[in-house]
């Protein structure tokens, strides 16, 4: 008896009739049909929502990055610079100070370090006109040049005021002005104004003194969170791929040339990264959003295991605008005299002079927009892996891009620093790793969402390495062509 | 009613015509799916589900084979996405089983339950193989496309195959005397 024998009894059972159980009948296949077409409506609705928005994400970040980098040659526009002078305060001698009801005395009632620190340029603020000098009685005998408009929230402030105040003796309090204070943002402000020191803010329009930056209109956008991923809750049944994912490990695996399938693939992607806010430790610092849209033609090949390789057109642009601060910190020595008149009974009256010296430290706030554009084409090399996840499969990427600018403009910067950008075509290397849900939509037709980790650089006319990391978020289309 | 007025009417998505078609199919079909599937409960699973897909694609049937070889054809690959999704399908015999020699005794009085309890007993990917080697008719070359492996793999789980079935054979014989 040989094979064929044993597996010719196996014949006959082709013909073999079983009698499904009385739960399988004809109405529970169509209630299954039913179902399943409605899970098919809503899975397709979902999608297609999904997609739409993912795509109205990408183009809308885009084009916002777009619209807002307006460069000043082409309005002709003088650069603009806001200038804000701050003080600090160090008392270095304090005199004796006696209680008189007619002396002078030159209040300071602690450091203002904290205070200074926390000052901001932010000109946004509405005010009332309630002033802390009608909450104060005792500030409330104070000359008429401190009054100052003051905001609503500084209620806590004004009581604290009160209970400092209190415990100064009466007599002619002395406060600095508090020129050009029309609006003020913060509490740490009004502190400064109690502490009695001196805050100046000033601003001044066509100076042109640091030709830094040349950008007169700059919307800083800082969209980051419309790049948040999405998620997408599709059914792993429906999108799943009748591809084999199993173990198939048993031989070793001989790839068949006539059997590995070629795909075209397009993309597009886009990223940023936000710098949202000035370093404070800094001379020098910047904040910004710069982004980054990406699209790219590839021809893959797969070869085994499911895995594909290619290569393709690449043509990125990168976009940066933000705001420059350059902060220039000087120490002024300061002298007060003030004169005290002492009186001893059965004396004639003394006068004291009490002489007190400061050490103020002042600095100039120099700010100023900043941007640039850059486009570039490159050849990318593409390695791509299918897996499963969650029942679900799962496209890993990884592609590395070098290529060479084909536009440039404007002053490349990071957070403590910018340089403008050499005109002449430079060297560029993209990079790019990505893993995301692959969706079947035909037999030879799948999308891929594909949240991503981006690496652009380019080399500098001073063959300086520039480089930055981008979190994006794309989409790409993948037909079989072959 | 024709293989063509059963197509026509389900593309029709005539009720009556749906009907005979599963009256007509579903016991074969089932016995198909219970070759493959570890047991009755997933093997009517499966059966439901193939329907399903029949009626759905009835318009993609372009007449090139009977209407019941493409029927086979979907409760095979239904039935094979069921084993899929169970891991470990394939599996290695071990040496001992592979030495047992092959006697044929008493194999011509094995009934029709003997045989589906044959065939149960082996592993998936062995059980897949086989069925559609030896019952269902597929080349390797058909086998390796369905299954999405190499020619030399299906060839290799067949041969397993008989040999798991030689060994059960061979357990059974020593079981009867």
């Amino acid at each position: 008896m040989n094979w064929n024998d044993l597996e010719n009894k196996f014949l006959g059972l082709n013909e073999h009739s079983l009698a499904p159980s009385p739960s399988t009948t004809f109405e529970e296949v169509m209630n299954r049909r039913k179902k399943k077409k409605r899970r098919v409506i809503a899975y397709w609705s979902f999608t297609g929502v999904a997609l739409i928005g993912v795509f109205g994400l990408i183009s809308n970040s885009y084009f916002n990055a777009v619209n807002s980098s307006t460069f000043p040659e082409e309005k002709n526009v003088l650069n603009q610079k806001q200038t804000k002078k701050e003080t600090k305060e160090i008392k270095t001698e304090v005199g004796t100070i006696y209680s008189n009801q007619n002396s002078s005395t030159t209040l300071d009632f602690k450091s203002s370090e904290e205070s200074n620190s926390g000052l901001s340029l932010s000109t946004t603020d509405e005010f009332s006109d309630k002033s802390i000098v009608s909450n104060t009685p005792i500030l409330g005998n104070t000359n008429n040049s401190t009054r100052t408009k003051l905001p609503q929230k500084t209620t806590a402030v004004s009581s604290e005021a009160q209970s400092i105040t209190q415990n100064i003796p009466n007599g002619n309090i002395e406060v600095m002005s508090y020129e050009s204070s029309k609006y003020i943002s913060r509490v740490e402000s009004v502190q400064e104004y109690l502490n009695g020191e001196s805050t100046r803010a000033s601003s001044s329009s066509n100076s042109n003194s640091t030709g830094k930056s040349n950008f007169d209109k700059l919307n800083i956008n800082l969209t980051g969170s419309l790049l948040k991923p999405i998620k997408l809750n599709w059914d792993p049944q429906l999108g799943r791929i009748d591809w084999i994912d199993g173990p198939w490990d048993l031989d070793p695996r001989t790839p068949y040339i006539d059997k590995r399938p070629m795909y075209l693939e397009f993309s597009a992607i886009t990223g940023s990264r936000s710098q949202v806010d000035f370093d404070m430790k800094q001379t020098t610092s910047i904040l910004g959003t710069q982004y980054m849209a990406q699209y790219q033609l590839l021809l893959l090949r797969e070869t085994w295991d499911e895995f594909l390789w290619g290569l393709g057109v690449q043509y990125t642009e990168w976009i940066g605008n933000g705001q420059w601060r350059n902060v220039e910190r000087f120490n002024v020595q300061v002298t007060d005299t003030s004169y005290r008149i002492v009186k001893i009974p059965g004396q004639p009256d003394h006068k004291i002079q009490i002489i007190d010296t400061f050490l103020k430290e002042e600095s100039n706030t120099t700010t100023g927009k900043i941007g640039y554009k850059m486009d570039n084409i490159a050849i990318p090399i593409s390695f791509r892996k299918i897996t499963s996840g969650f029942r679900t499969p799962i496209r890993i990427g990884v592609q590395i891009s070098p290529g060479f600018t084909t536009y440039t403009r404007g002053e490349y910067f990071s957070a403590t620093e910018f340089q403008a950008i050499g005109k002449t075509r430079r060297p560029t290397l993209n990079a790019k790793l990505t893993a995301g849900p692959q969706i079947q939509v035909t037999g030879d037709f799948c999308l891929t969402i594909e949240p991503s980790l981006m690496y652009h650089s380019f080399v500098e006319v001073q063959s300086k390495f520039n480089g930055r990391w981008f979190s994006g978020l794309g989409v790409s289309m993948q037909w079989r062509i072959k | 009613m024709t293989d063509k007025e059963l197509v026509e009417g389900c593309i029709r998505e005539d009720k009556i015509v749906q009907r005979e078609l599963w009256n007509r199919f579903s016991g074969k079909l089932l016995s198909l799916c219970v070759r493959y599937c570890k047991n009755t409960e997933e093997a009517e699973d499966a059966l439901m589900e193939a329907f399903v897909k029949i009626y759905n694609n009835m318009n993609r049937f372009r007449y090139q084979s009977s209407l019941e070889t493409w029927m086979r054809r979907i409760c095979v690959n239904v039935s094979i996405n069921k084993i899929r999704a169970r891991k470990n399908i394939w599996q290695e015999l071990s040496e001992s089983e592979y030495e047992l020699g092959y006697k044929d005794h008493s194999f011509d009085n094995l009934q029709l339950e003997d045989l589906f309890s044959l065939i149960n007993k082996l592993p998936d990917g062995y059980r897949m193989v086989f069925n559609m080697f030896a019952v269902e008719g597929f080349s390797h070359k058909e086998i390796a496309k369905e299954l999405g492996i190499d020619e030399g793999t299906s060839r290799s789980q067949l041969a397993k195959a008989r040999k798991a079935l030689q060994n059960q054979l061979n357990n059974m014989k020593g079981g009867e005397s």
